[in-house]
């Protein structure tokens, strides 16, 4: 295997939780904020309502050799010993059948491979409204203790059910996340330290790079990193010969032989190696259309009942409820994470409330544990004006990736209904969610990204085949993002797992 | 005293000041000291102080808790980008990293659930009252300020 690969910095004092990282570590300021003060959100910045702590910098960084120029989207690219999901908040949601649509393979060929994930990598879940959702498999352990606030709302949604089930097609019910709620291996479950954003320091939330570590115990893997791969070279016949990579220690270019190619270097790096390739071999520039994401929209709520009471440290930081406005076509439906404020750092949110700094300070701490987000996701088609395409860099003598994205002309009444709806059902679960609050995150921000190679029953150029065979190049496999034809409301990655599970074992 | 001398004084000052008014308490030594660390950093001094206004409401903010909150109150409504904002929430996030300040950030008022609701709507009005104070303070210096000093009089047209 060739990757960056990017290491994750050993996390602090193992045991503590996140009120003692504060206490006993020596500068906790460098660690919160980081050496350079990187991790300090100041007004003027995008109203994200958080931002990635120095702890995951690495997850983030990119090599000189990667260049993008981006049009109505905002690329997240990772180069870190396993990827993006080395920062991601575990979400698993499994596809529905209806939602398979434009997959040329029934429902049946992937969903054994999400129990085998579940086994693999342990996801926290439960039987409850949402399993007509996100369907059930194997290999579910039990899930996480609430904190006080999900408790709270699952409480409120218990008693008002009815009608928001007929009313408004709203469902609640426990997210399922890749997090322990017992040992697994040498893993150890999660004792609720609370400091999850800023990396678990028991592997207890599955990231990637714990199977990466797995899979390098395997006599007859080979992992060889610091090693960035611009393109592969090919034959009159359409076979890949050789990967040519640049080792990012040396600054030397090597080739290597390749018998069979498999890209999971992201949608939009696979792209960037795919079009260079043919660039290199034939000077043609393609488009890859189709590009998807999910809109995301975060809409913070105050929960009424909650003002005063005092907020829980020890506690799993991210969403541990999902909820689903159920659409008539379920590809249409809308899927949301709510997270509980729980640990954060605060100075993102408090200048965000309409107050002089003093009054923000007591507000909020007064509010805190009222507090929490929710956030939508929408769906997306694959659309030809979405595209990604190389240009020549003029600061290098390098090429670029061009992301090309501009939203349907449907998409302002959608995420209008659905937030009116969402905004609706709070209220009825003893929430307040201001419509001033609520911000529609830029295109590319869910870091969903799919559908540039699809697969598809039809056999054409710049598709694959349903094993995510090329058809352009016989002996090259996608397993990331890029086969995807469609997305729905959903994260996907536990569908990319559950999707490359089934490709090793049918192709391979 | 020129001016780089003067400077650790006067984040030394701010902090202080700023400390009292968002947490109600001095800051430690460790916080005063990151304080100036950032102010240290290269080209990080010039960011924050962006205009004379900008450079004015620092110097009074820092001079009691109570300028502060004016000075942050008008900044919250009509310069929300200013340097004392920017410079609080600096503030903040070293307080809410170190302790013992943290705690304060950390626990709330003692008090019934109707109880809060008539403190938060207190501090609410209060804020408002505020908004007109600083309003009537800082316009006019703000408006006096952006005149260009060597723009020319009147008379002299
Ligand atoms: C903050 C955050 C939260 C998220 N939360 C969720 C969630 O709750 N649920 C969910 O389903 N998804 C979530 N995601 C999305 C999820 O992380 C991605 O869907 C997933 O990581 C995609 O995996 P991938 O393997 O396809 O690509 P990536 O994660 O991008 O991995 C690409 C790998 O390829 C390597 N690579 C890339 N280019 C090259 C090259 N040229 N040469 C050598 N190596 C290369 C990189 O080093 C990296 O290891 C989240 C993402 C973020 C950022
Ligand atoms: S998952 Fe989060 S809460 Fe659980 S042990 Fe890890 S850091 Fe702590």
């Amino acid at each position: 295997m060739l990757d960056v690969g990017h290491k994750r910095p050993e996390p602090p004092n193992p045991g503590d939780d996140f009120t003692s990282l504060k206490t006993n570590q020596k500068d906790p300021v460098e660690y919160f904020l980081g050496r350079k003060f990187e991790a300090l959100i100041l007004p003027g910045h995008e109203p994200e309502y958080y931002g990635f702590p120095p702890s995951k910098e690495y997850v983030f960084t990119k090599p000189g050799n990667f260049l993008y120029r981006a049009n109505g989207f905002s690329p997240l690219v990772s180069f870190a010993a396993g990827g993006l999901a080395e920062a991601w908040t575990g979400g698993c949601y499994p596809f529905q059948e209806r939602e398979l649509i434009g997959f040329p393979f029934p429902y049946k060929d992937l969903a054994p491979w999400y129990s085998e994930v579940a086994r693999r990598i342990g996801i926290a879940g439960t039987q409850d409204d949402l399993a007509k959702f996100m369907p059930l498999h194997d290999g579910l352990m039990e899930p996480l203790d609430l904190d006080e606030h999900s408790a709270v709302l699952l409480a409120a949604y218990e008693k008002r059910k009815q009608q928001l089930n007929e009313k408004f097609g709203c469902f609640l019910g426990r997210s399922r996340v890749a997090v322990l709620s017992r040992d697994l291996g040498n893993r150890k479950r999660c004792d609720y330290l609370g400091r999850c954003l800023w990396g678990c320091p028991s592997d207890a939330l599955y990231t990637p790079s714990v199977t990466l570590e797995e899979c390098r115990r395997h006599p007859n893997f080979e992992y060889q990193d610091n090693t960035y791969v611009s393109h592969f070279r090919y034959d009159s016949g359409g076979r890949i010969t050789r990967l040519v990579a640049t080792s990012l220690d040396t600054g030397q270019t090597h080739e290597i032989e390749v018998g069979r190619v498999v890209l999971a270097a992201g949608t939009l790096s696979s792209a960037k190696i795919f079009l260079e390739s043919i660039y290199r071999d034939s000077g043609e520039s393609l488009q890859l259309r189709g590009l998807m994401d999910n809109r995301q929209v975060l809409a913070p709520f105050v929960n009424l009942k909650l003002i005063g009471r005092r907020y829980e440290p020890k506690r799993y930081q991210y969403h541990q409820i999902a909820l689903t406005i159920a659409a008539a076509d379920p590809i249409e439906s809308v899927h949301g994470l709510v997270t509980t404020l729980k640990t954060a750092l605060i100075h993102p949110i408090v200048p965000g409330i309409p107050f002089d700094l003093g009054t923000g300070v007591y507000w909020f701490r007064n509010m805190r544990a009222a507090l929490g987000l929710v956030n939508v996701n929408f769906s997306d088609h694959r659309r030809d004006e979405n595209y990604l395409a190389l240009e020549a860099d003029p600061a290098s003598a390098q090429t670029r990736l061009l992301v090309n994205y501009r939203p349907d002309s449907s998409e302002a009444a959608r995420i209008r209904e659905a937030t009116r709806t969402l905004q609706k059902v709070l209220w009825k679960l003893g929430c307040l969610a201001p419509s001033a609050m609520m911000h529609i995150r830029p295109m590319g921000a869910s870091v969903h990204y799919a559908g540039t190679i699809p697969m598809s029953a039809d056999s054409a150029t710049l598709t694959c085949t349903r094993s995510c065979q090329s058809r352009d190049f016989e002996n090259l496999y996608f397993v990331d993002g890029t086969t995807f034809p469609v997305l729905p409301a959903k994260n996907l990655t536990f569908t990319l797992m559950a999707n490359a599970v089934r490709v090793a074992e049918e192709a391979f | 005293m020129n001016e780089s001398r003067r400077e650790p004084e006067q984040f030394r000052r701010e902090c202080f000041t700023y400390s009292r008014y968002l947490i109600g308490q001095a800051p430690i030594d460790y916080v005063v000291e990151k304080y100036c660390e950032y102010h240290r950093m290269p080209g990080v001094f010039a960011g924050l102080n962006s205009d004379r206004f900008d450079r004015l409401a620092v110097r009074l903010s820092a001079r009691a808790p109570l300028l502060a909150r004016l000075a942050d109150t008008y900044a919250s409504r009509f310069y929300k980008r200013s340097a004392v904002r920017k410079k609080l929430v600096l503030l903040l996030a070293l307080l809410e990293c170190s302790p013992p300040a943290f705690h304060v950030l950390d626990i709330p008022d003692a008090c019934s659930r109707p109880g809060m609701y008539v403190r938060l709507g207190f501090r609410a009005c209060l804020y408002g009252v505020m908004l007109i104070l600083s309003w009537i303070l800082f316009t006019p210096l703000r408006l006096f300020l952006s005149v260009p000093r060597d723009a020319p009089g009147r008379g002299d047209q």
